[in-house]
């Protein structure tokens, strides 16, 4: 068959449709994108090899694969919530997969030192086997950046994910010389909102543009791109202040995220109340169900992923690890063996620890939410049963934040009491920031 | 293009007219290279021919490639300069913050990171000018030391450098560090003080880089931002923010550019405010819109009763209810009331994660909501601290220490307790642990455990 690129099976499908051939004449074929099938390119979306994976169960199952090559992904986040870990998690894939990367700079130098710690010690020791699969640029200005990927020089298409931290340092102080022209007369409401926009509109002018250029770029060298962005904070009106990311939200008319972007995660901090399944050994009913918070935990929450927007976000909690990012049943572990308890404690936790995870693992999107809402509400059911002497407190508490991640199968595991009599201690008196470091 | 010489230094153009008449339509060095590909819609705006313009688009990108673009990207060691192949400074470097204790457990046994823009936040006379004194030395150090072997720049706005702490940290490194009695010297600390914000632009801008360029320069202090900006009176309401905002970020590209140029590190002392009541946050958003239309006053008061009527997520509206303040509430019990309020499903609705009040606990330093039910950071009538500047400052920072001291109630009188200090975050160390410091003759050091 003429065209480029077909499994044999497509082949039958196919066949009766007038594909045009290759015998294209060799100007054009400058011109034009590579030629595929509907079907295998609908079977390349999802395949692992247009994907970089994230080597992190919860995220890839969020990102559905990982990084998708031939588009844009942006993860943005406030300061603090795990960018640069995720730039270096990917960095350190793409590697390890023999790609070729390429981490643009704007503000802070990368953080070379965690991206060898994520590699064979090989890469340490020859650092020049480091640089022929990484490479840097630094860019200074919005300006350049702009350039960079409007006028895209030769070299970029040979890179296969091209890493920008962080996007938001240059849209925002790009502008940052614009000074509003003084009027004569007294400033009316008008005239104020008139200068503001100018700003606004010089951004998402910039944004979109940038955007834009980069998934053109990523379409036609099948190059996946990772943009990393603060969110900025913008105020609604008679609300108080949110983040957003700075290229814009999916409402906004002027943002380029509803047709250049991908997938989206955004990165946030929250406390986790979660259930320690030694409590079980407590022979006291009341005090069966010991919850402990763990503070600022950081999440990740896909808002669209693969083109589509999600109603109900799809979250995952992870952990920030030197080397990048790693999943939370290693967390959970670690929770868990601090403890002195019994090897069975901690066998049943551990097999409890991948059920937590495979229910993370298990969402589809149709599922994802209403999995997620049944763990609370199980958490909600349960414990109006069990603690049933929590006093009364006031409403204006703490718990806004507190999100129950439950997995629900500890609540079944009544068979961990087994020949555990020993008091497993007060929670109270475990230092929380012993447990967090 | 007001900003035609902070992007492209080196810029030099045979039409000048045409530069003039960009900046009267107000259009900036960005704009101009997001306007690129509409040089029609550019020539209406401007009033000038098509083809000025794509001659002067076709010089002012090639001007915008020179240099890193042009180059092309290099290998990352050079970053590190790992191969050790160039005799240039690399971009980032790591220096000793002069105790190693505190290397170790705070910075991954490495440092100061320069190239960036670190931010040191808290509270007055807690150890910070101390702590930058420090830096001011130890960045004096050899490289087998821990520093730079580089020169200080100290650029104070306030009470400025104490010569007296200098010369005793001086004195007592010198002790510790035989080998560098030489080096280090009051000489390598260059002293500027301004008065205020447009003394501190040009100083930046204008003056510390002609003097950078014939130095040495490992670390520039600022010391602090927030004096000038809480000073200055930019005007009321939302577009005196945007103003600040403006200002602060104009600040930090020109310190970035400063870390970028000289590769040295820039660290900047903040001060600190107080985040107040839920109630006066609103009622101070309300009292400022004075020029809004009917309708969005009405919108805003609906909101205004919606959110005072909502459970409000804050803990301490809770503790200036009640009676009397009960610092012991123990863990269990907080864990318990999270419990209680879980049951609760109206508390969900309104419940907006990415609220900027709620993360910026995360990344300020100071997590209101944890602090809140110990005596820490409790001041009667707020519900804790935050970094000033607010999160316009907080986005152009690339790391944050922050620097606590407890109060400890003694009798009559809230007394001092111990000082911590721990990263809030930062691209290159991990966050979340706090340690003791104590200061002394020797100056800033952790406290053995």
């Amino acid at each position: 068959m003429s065209t480029l690129g077909i499994s044999s099976d497509s082949l039958t499908t196919e066949s009766n449709f007038p594909v045009p051939s290759s015998r294209s004449s060799p100007d054009s074929k400058i011109h034009k994108l590579p030629k595929q099938s509907l079907s295998s390119y609908l079977k390349s979306l999802d395949s692992a090899f247009s994907k970089i994976s994230s080597r992190v169960g919860a995220i890839d199952t969020i990102m559905r694969g990982g990084l998708a090559r031939g588009k844009v992904t942006e993860i943005s986040g406030p300061p603090g919530s795990g960018k640069t870990s995720f730039g270096i998690q990917f960095a350190i894939s793409a590697v390890l997969e023999q790609k070729q990367v390429l981490w643009i700079d704007t503000a802070s130098c990368v953080p070379l030192s965690r991206l060898l710690a994520g590699l064979p010690s090989s890469f340490s020791r020859n650092p020049e086997a480091l640089d022929s699969y990484v490479k840097h640029l630094q860019i200074s200005s919005l300006a350049k950046l702009l350039i960079l990927f409007m006028r895209p020089p030769a070299y970029l298409k040979d890179f296969d994910v091209i890493i920008i931290d962080d996007i938001t340092t240059l849209l925002s102080s790009g502008f940052a010389y614009f000074v509003a022209k003084p009027s004569t007369k007294s400033v009316s409401a008008a005239d104020r909102t008139q200068r503001a926009e100018d700003h606004t509109t010089k951004r998402s002018r910039a944004a979109t543009e940038l955007v834009n250029a980069l998934s053109r770029l990523a379409a036609q060298y099948d190059v996946a791109v990772l943009l990393l962005g603060k969110m900025v904070s913008r105020i609604f009106a008679g609300q108080r202040a949110r983040l957003v990311s700075v290229l814009g939200e999916e409402g906004d008319a002027t943002s380029p995220v509803t047709t250049s972007i991908w997938t989206r995660l955004y990165l946030f901090r929250n406390d986790v109340l979660f259930d320690n399944p030694a409590s079980h050994i407590h022979s006291k009913p009341s005090l069966q169900r010991r919850q402990t918070a763990k503070r600022g935990v950081p999440h990740a929450c896909a808002i669209k992923c693969a083109g589509v927007n999600y109603e109900n976000a799809s979250l995952s909690v992870f952990r920030i690890v030197n080397t990048g990012i790693a999943d939370t049943d290693e967390w959970f572990d670690e929770f868990i063996v601090r403890e002195p308890s019994n090897e069975t404690v901690i066998h049943e936790s551990r097999e409890a620890s991948h059920q937590f995870t495979e229910i993370f693992g298990s969402f589809n999107d149709s599922e994802r939410s209403d999995s997620f809402v049944s763990a609370k509400q199980q958490l909600s059911e349960g414990s109006q049963d069990e603690i049933g002497d929590v006093t009364q407190h006031s409403p204006d508490q703490i718990a806004s934040e507190a999100e129950t991640i439950i997995p629900t199968n500890y609540t079944n595991k009544t068979e961990i009491s087994d020949s555990e009599e020993e008091d497993i201690g007060d929670w109270s008196d475990i230092d929380i920031s012993e447990l967090l470091s | 293009m007001a900003d035609i010489f902070s992007v492209l230094p080196d810029y030099s153009s045979d039409d000048y007219d045409l530069l003039n008449t960009f900046s009267e339509c107000n259009l900036l060095a960005a704009d101009l290279a997001s306007l690129s590909s509409s040089v029609d819609a550019l020539a209406r705006r401007t009033r000038r021919s098509q083809v000025e313009l794509r001659s002067f688009f076709n010089s002012y990108e090639e001007e915008l490639k020179k240099g890193a673009i042009e180059n092309g990207p290099v290998g990352i060691s050079t970053c590190m300069n790992l191969l050790q192949r160039s005799h240039e400074k690399p971009v980032l470097r790591f220096f000793s913050t002069g105790d190693s204790r505190l290397d170790m457990s705070l910075f991954g046994g490495k440092g100061i990171a320069t190239g960036c823009i670190t931010e040191i936040v808290g509270e007055s006379s807690v150890g910070k000018s101390t702590f930058l004194t420090q830096l001011c030395v130890s960045v004096q150090l050899s490289p087998e030391n821990g520093g730079l072997n580089g020169d200080a720049i100290y650029i104070s706005t306030e009470s400025g450098l104490s010569t007296h702490r200098l010369n005793m940290l001086i004195s007592s490194f010198r002790a510790r560090f035989l080998d560098d009695r030489e080096r280090l010297s009051a000489d390598r600390v260059h002293y500027v003080g301004c008065r205020d914000l447009e003394e501190q632009d040009h100083i930046l801008q204008f003056q510390l880089p002609a003097f950078a360029r014939t130095r040495n320069i490992g670390l520039i202090v600022l010391d602090s931002i927030a004096s000038h900006y809480r000073a200055e009176h930019f005007g009321s309401g939302p577009s005196a923010m945007y103003v600040r905002g403006n200002e602060l970020l104009k600040t930090a590209s020109v310190l970035r550019r400063l870390a970028k140029e000289c590769k040295c590190a820039v660290v900047v002392a903040n001060q600190v405010t107080d985040l107040f009541r839920l109630e006066e946050l609103v009622q101070g958003a309300v009292s400022s819109a004075s020029v809004m239309t009917l309708t969005q006053q009405s919108q805003m008061s609906q909101a205004t009763e919606k959110y005072l009527r909502a459970p409000s997520d804050m803990p301490a509206s809770s503790l200036q209810q009640s009676e009397s303040i009960d610092f012991s509430r123990s863990f269990e019990e907080e864990e318990a009331e999270l419990l209680a309020s879980m049951n609760e499903e109206e508390q969900e609705a309104d419940f907006d994660v990415l609220e900027m009040d709620l993360q910026s606990r995360f990344y300020t330093g100071w997590n209101w909501l944890s602090d809140a039910s110990s005596e820490a950071d409790y001041v009667p009538g707020s519900q804790g601290k935050t970094s000033a500047m607010g999160h316009v400052w907080s986005l152009c920072v690339s790391q944050r220490i922050v620097f606590k001291r407890e109060t400890i109630e003694m009798d009559y009188d809230l007394g001092r307790g111990k000082r911590t200090i721990g990263v809030v975050f930062s691209p290159y160390f991990e966050s979340g642990k706090m340690v003791e410091f104590e200061i002394d003759n020797e100056g800033v050091r952790e406290v053995p455990q």
